[in-house]
C-alpha cells in the first residue's frame, strides 16, 4: 500500500465492527477543526476497466487536487479505496482518512485493473469505515457528516458481503445519528447495460443514487472528476444544516 | 501549553435581536505560557459588543507585552498588567471613537506557565478548572443588585458605580463562592464562600491557581444562566474534554455543550463566552 501522506502524526487502524475489513484514519486526538466531512472515493479497479486505467487515476488525482484548493479543504477527511478480487477482501485503501493537506496526488500509484468485481464488499468498507469513525468523531465532540462515491463499471460479481448487510449499516448508523447526513452516489461508467442491476443494488442497499455517467470517454471522465470534488465540497458545505447537501448534480 | 476560546449569542439577545456582547480569546505564548480572557458587555450600556473586544484584546496586548519582558506568572504582577490593560483600552476606545458606555465591559483572565498562575476578575463570572486527576472545580463571582464592575468605571474614578451600590467602599457588594468535586464525577461540593467590598471588587480579586492543573478556564455569566440546568453541572458539562484537546477546542466543546443543553431547554439564555488554557497542550493541528 503506498503511503501518501506525508504526515508526522500517527494514524490508526481499525478493524469495521463485526467485519474482517479494516480502515486507517488519523488518530482523533490529532484533528484541530470543530467539524469534518467524511469523505470515501471508491474506485472499482478490476478487468474491464483495464482499457481506461489511467484516466481513472487521473479522474481521482484531479478531484484530490481541485478539493485541496476547496474552501473546505481544512474541514475534509478523505479515505481513497480500490476493489477488486486481487486485493484481499476485495478492497485496497490508496489511502485512509486523512486532512487532504496531507495528501500528495502525485503518490497515487498507476492503476494495474485485474479481477473479478466485489461491489458489494467496497460498498460496504466505505459505509462502515465512514460510520465507525463518524461514531468516534461524534464521542469526541466533533460535527461530521459524510459521503460516499462509488465508482464501477459493472455489476458484483464475488464478494461476501450483501446489499442487506449494507442497508442494516446505514439503518444503524441513522438510528445512532452518528452522522448528521450522509450521502451515497453509486456511478456507473461504461455500465450502461447494468443499469438496472446497479439501481436495484441502490435500493436494496439503502444507498442514496444512481448516476450512469455514460461511456469511459476522457470527457466523460473529466466531468467525472467535476462531479466528485462539486459534490464532496457541496456535503461538506451543508454541514450543520442539519441535512445533505441539496446541491449535487443528478447527472454527470 | 494550548489556549482557545468561543463565544454564542443567549436567547434573550436572539429573542431582542441585540448583537452577542460577549467576547472571548486566548492564546499560548512563546516559552509555555499561555492565556484565557473573556469579557462581557454590559447589556444595558451602548454598543458594549464593541467594548468586550476593546476589553480582551487589551488584555491580550497587557499579558504579551508583559510576557515579552518579564517572564513570570506571580501575581505581584496584577496591578501592572492591570494598568497596561486600561491604557490600552482606553487609547483604543479614544482612536476608535468609543464612548464611556460602548466600553462598559468585565474582564476575567487567567494567565499560567509552568511555574504557575492566577486568574483576575474585574467584574463577575466564572474561574473553573479541572485537575490531571479528573476532579472540577470552579468558582463563581456574583456583584450585588446584579451591577457587576467594569473597569471602564476608572473614569470618572468610580464615583456613580460606589453610589450606586450605597456609597460606602468598604461594604460588602461581592460574593465568590467556590465549589469542587472531592473526587472525578461526584456532586460539586461548597468549599468556601469570599465576600469582598466594593474597594476590593474594584481592585479585583486575584485566584492564585491551584498545582495539578490540566485545564483553566474563564467564563462569563452567561455560564450560569443556562436554561433548565444548574451553573455547577453547566461547568462539569463545559469542562468535559475528551481526547481531542488540539485546534479548537473550546469552540468543539462549546457547540457540543449548546447542542446538548438546546434538548433540554432553551439553552443559554444570556450570552456565553469561554476560554481555556490546556496546560498540557502542544500547539498545532491535522
Amino acid at each position: 500500500m503506498p503511503l501518501l501522506a506525508d504526515s508526522d502524526g500517527e494514524m490508526q487502524s481499525r478493524v469495521i465492527a463485526g467485519t474482517g475489513f479494516t480502515f486507517n484514519a488519523v488518530r482523533i486526538g490529532d484533528l484541530g477543526a470543530t467539524e469534518y466531512t467524511l469523505a470515501d472515493i471508491v474506485v472499482d479497479l478490476t478487468g474491464s476497466t483495464a482499457p481506461f486505467a489511467n484516466e481513472l487515476r487521473d479522474t481521482v488525482v484531479t478531484s484530490v487536487a481541485t478539493l485541496k484548493r476547496s474552501p473546505r479543504s481544512d474541514n475534509l477527511l478523505l479515505r481513497v479505496t480500490v476493489f477488486s478480487t486481487m486485493y484481499p477482501l476485495g478492497v485496497m485503501e490508496l489511502h485512509g482518512y486523512v486532512p487532504l493537506d496531507e495528501i500528495d496526488v502525485n503518490a497515487y500509484p498507476t492503476f494495474q485493473p485485474m479481477g473479478a468485481t466485489p461491489l458489494y464488499d467496497a460498498t460496504f468498507s466505505a459505509i462502515g469505515a465512514m460510520y465507525d469513525y463518524g461514531a468516534d468523531l461524534r464521542k469526541n465532540k466533533f460535527a461530521v457528516n459524510g459521503i460516499a462515491i462509488i465508482i464501477t463499471d459493472g455489476c458484483d460479481n464475488d464478494s461476501t458481503m450483501t446489499p442487506a448487510l449494507i442497508r442494516d449499516k446505514i439503518v444503524q448508523g441513522t438510528q445512532l445519528e452518528t452522522l448528521e447526513s450522509l450521502v451515497s452516489i453509486v456511478v456507473g461508467i461504461n455500465a450502461a447495460q447494468y443499469r438496472n442491476v446497479l439501481e436495484a443494488f441502490v435500493r436494496d442497499a439503502g444507498l442514496g443514487s444512481y448516476i450512469d455517467a455514460g461511456d469511459a470517454t476522457p470527457a466523460k471522465l473529466a466531468k467525472l472528476a467535476d462531479f466528485i470534488s462539486h459534490s464532496v465540497s457541496s456535503q461538506s458545505q451543508a454541514l450543520g444544516s442539519g441535512g445533505p447537501s441539496q446541491a449535487i448534480a443528478a447527472i454527470i | 501549553m494550548h489556549a482557545d476560546s468561543h463565544f454564542v449569542i443567549g436567547a434573550e439577545h436572539h429573542r431582542k435581536v441585540i448583537p452577542c456582547q460577549d467576547h472571548a480569546d486566548g492564546a499560548s505564548l512563546p516559552g509555555g505560557a499561555a492565556f484565557a480572557t473573556v469579557s462581557d458587555g454590559c447589556s444595558t450600556g451602548g454598543d458594549t459588543d464593541k467594548g468586550a473586544r476593546v476589553q480582551t484584546a487589551s488584555t491580550a496586548q497587557a499579558l504579551r507585552q508583559h510576557w515579552g519582558s518579564a517572564r513570570t506568572t506571580d501575581n505581584s504582577v496584577v496591578d501592572k498588567i492591570a494598568m497596561q490593560q486600561r491604557l490600552t483600552a482606553a487609547t483604543a476606545a479614544a482612536t476608535l471613537g468609543y464612548r464611556h458606555n460602548d466600553m462598559l465591559a468585565t474582564s476575567l483572565y487567567a494567565f499560567l506557565s509552568p511555574d504557575g498562575g492566577f486568574a483576575h476578575i474585574q467584574g463577575d463570572g466564572v474561574v473553573a478548572w479541572k485537575y490531571s486527576d479528573g476532579r472540577v472545580g470552579a468558582t463563581r463571582y456574583e456583584w450585588n443588585r446584579n451591577a457587576p464592575f467594569y473597569p471602564a468605571y476608572v473614569d470618572d474614578n468610580y464615583r456613580e458605580f460606589t453610589a450606586f451600590h450605597g456609597g460606602n467602599v468598604n461594604a460588602v457588594a461581592l460574593t465568590a463562592e467556590t465549589w469542587e468535586q472531592p473526587t472525578p464525577g461526584a456532586e460539586l461540593e461548597l468549599v468556601r464562600i469570599d465576600e469582598y467590598t466594593i474597594s476590593q471588587g474594584i481592585q479585583g480579586p486575584v485566584r492564585v491557581l491551584p498545582s495539578g492543573l490540566r485545564f483553566v478556564a474563564v467564563l462569563t455569566d452567561g455560564a450560569t444562566q443556562i436554561d433548565g440546568l444548574d451553573w455547577k453541572q453547566a461547568i462539569v458539562m463545559l469542562m468535559d474534554f475528551g481526547a481531542a484537546v488540539k485546534g479548537s477546542f473550546a469552540k468543539r466543546q462549546m457547540s457540543w455543550f449548546v447542542q446538548e443543553v438546546m434538548k433540554r431547554g432553551n439553552g443559554p439564555v444570556d450570552d456565553l463566552a469561554f476560554a481555556v488554557i490546556d496546560c498540557e497542550g502542544e500547539e498545532g493541528t491535522r
